[in-house]
């Protein structure tokens, strides 16, 4: 079985299992919208808002990932799935990329509601040109935030209290992904002084470093998960 | 300061170190002057350079270290303490350059801390670095801690550029506070050098004791099912 | 005042890692009295 075919099974499966039990509607979604309300609460002011939405929605993002990692894993956790496909040869990288890309999915629907609930709750407003910048923006930041995430997931999966080191891995090493989605995306919605050339040069950082955690995570995702000395 | 895991070496390096540290220290509080535009606050520089170029030494040394344990040629459980001591000593020194430069910082302009570029992936170096010993610390066997590490460590190296990258692109540094760090003399760039040197002593001999000791918490490890069942013997026999 | 910040850093950076090295030298007796010198091969 090829990687490519391993990869887009592991996909589907992980999207059937969300799609099944709905954890990413039930329960994060939710979350993230809380998160962007305690946002207003916190920074009080109504046109500050307006200007740090990008941020703030970026932020819930990251946060609400964290959650969104950790069940991705847990799913395989139960029933031992993740050790079991490794003994039967399954190649890792085909898990890698699989997961890798179901997470990106649930993170751009994540993304769409969040800038939804930003133009209701923040006032944000929109002008179309920007539309295809945002949206690939948007694209990029996921396909690198689904690598890596599932690259730290792997890690910090199992036994003995390793989940609560994933922050502490995962929020610094996704920070060019924050500068960069939200650079792109003010100047996507024409939110402070940087201009839609500036906001492409960002993509472009968002696409190298999807390509590099890319490359870099098909080659340590195996040795990660593999527990065997 | 001699203890297990002196040996000759450990001795000679340690008695230049404390020799150099003496030197440093006299020089930098004292014999030296103080600086025509930042007056006094440049002695902390003394600390705040050496140890930020020490820090950095460290870490790659911890990468080095990394990648030939995970070559199979050299795969050997020393590669792997000696990246964690690096990483620890690394840890060490990153913590005295954010703390001497936030004095610094405080001493010629007024603040603790500035959001550029400089400043903030130091920082991040520092926090990504605490993950690191974090990970060590995740237990299993000392083959699953090295490999797990070694993967994180390389994982740094790949990480780190990017997020300096971006954060330069963010904030680059002014022109004024590139300029506001003033123009080096003589006597103190000399300062600055024999500061790398010592720390340098220092960081060898740091390292060369904190690895034995790690080789020793390992043995007590890998002995400590053996000493649990001897004693329970003795107590039985008893 | 500026010599208050700059005392400081020296002693802050010095005591410090002066206290980890004497932790560390504890820690190292301590343990090497617990293992055989087969364990301690640099000896």
């Amino acid at each position: 079985m090829t990687s490519f075919a391993v990869t887009k099974l592991v996909a589907a499966k992980d999207l059937r299992i969300e799609l099944r039990s709905r954890v990413l509607i039930n329960q994060v979604l939710p979350f993230a919208a809380i998160t962007m309300v305690l946002f207003a609460f916190a920074l009080d002011q109504d046109d500050l808002l307006v200007r740090v939405a990008p941020g703030l929605v970026w932020l819930a993002t990251l946060f609400s990932m964290l959650v969104v990692v950790q069940r991705s894993f847990a799913v395989e956790a139960g029933d031992g799935a993740l050790d079991a496909l490794r003994v039967a040869g399954v190649p890792a990288q085909g898990i890698f990329f699989g997961k890798a890309a179901a997470l990106a999915v649930q993170l751009l629907v994540l993304e769409t509601l969040l800038f939804a609930a930003a133009f209701v709750l923040y006032s944000s407003r929109f002008d179309g040109a920007g539309v295809f910048l945002l949206i690939t923006s948007a694209l990029a930041a996921s396909c690198g935030l689904g690598l890596v995430g599932t690259l730290y997931g792997g890690l910090t999966t199992g036994t003995k209290g390793r989940e609560s080191l994933l922050p502490l891995l995962l929020l610094p090493v996704v920070a060019p992904v924050l500068i960069g989605a939200t650079r792109a995306t003010e100047a996507a919605l024409g939110v402070g002084r940087i201009s839609m050339q500036e906001g492409w040069a960002w993509v472009a950082l968002l696409v190298t470093y999807a390509l590099l955690f890319g490359i870099g995570g098909s080659i340590g995702f195996g040795p990660l998960v593999d527990d065997t000395a | 300061m001699s203890g297990p895991t002196s040996t000759p070496a450990t001795r000679a390096i340690g008695i230049a170190t404390i020799v150099g540290l003496i030197w440093f220290v006299a020089f930098g509080l004292f014999l030296s002057p103080d600086d025509a535009v930042q007056r006094k606050g440049v002695r902390i520089l003394y600390i705040h350079v050496p140890s930020a170029w020490l820090a950095y030494l460290a870490f790659i040394v911890t990468a080095v270290s990394s990648a030939a344990y995970l070559w199979k040629r050299t795969r050997s459980l020393t590669w792997d303490r000696l990246a964690g001591a690096s990483a620890e000593v690394g840890v060490l020194f990153m913590g005295i350059t954010l703390l001497t430069g936030s004095l610094w910082g405080r001493v010629s302009w007024g603040v603790y801390w500035v959001w550029d570029s400089r400043v903030t992936t130091t920082a991040f170096l520092f926090v990504t670095y605490l993950g690191y010993l974090a990970v060590r610390g995740l237990g299993g066997s000392h083959e699953q801690r090295a490999r797990r590490s070694a993967v994180v460590a390389l994982l740094a190296v790949l990480e780190i550029p990017l997020v300096h990258f971006s954060v330069e692109w963010w904030r680059p540094l002014h022109q004024q506070e590139s300029i506001a760090k003033g123009k080096l003399e003589n006597l103190m760039l000399f300062s600055l050098f024999v500061g790398v040197i010592v720390f340098t002593l220092l960081y060898v001999w740091l390292i060369m004791h904190r690895q034995r000791v790690l080789a020793m918490q390992d043995a007590l490890d890998d002995r400590g099912l053996e000493f649990a069942i001897a004693e329970r013997r003795q107590e039985a026999s008893l | 005042m500026e010599t208050g910040f700059v005392v400081l850093s020296y002693v802050v950076t010095f005591g410090g890692i002066a206290i980890l090295v004497a932790a560390m030298m504890r820690r190292a007796r301590s343990m090497s009295a617990r293992l055989p010198p087969e364990d301690q091969p640099w000896t």
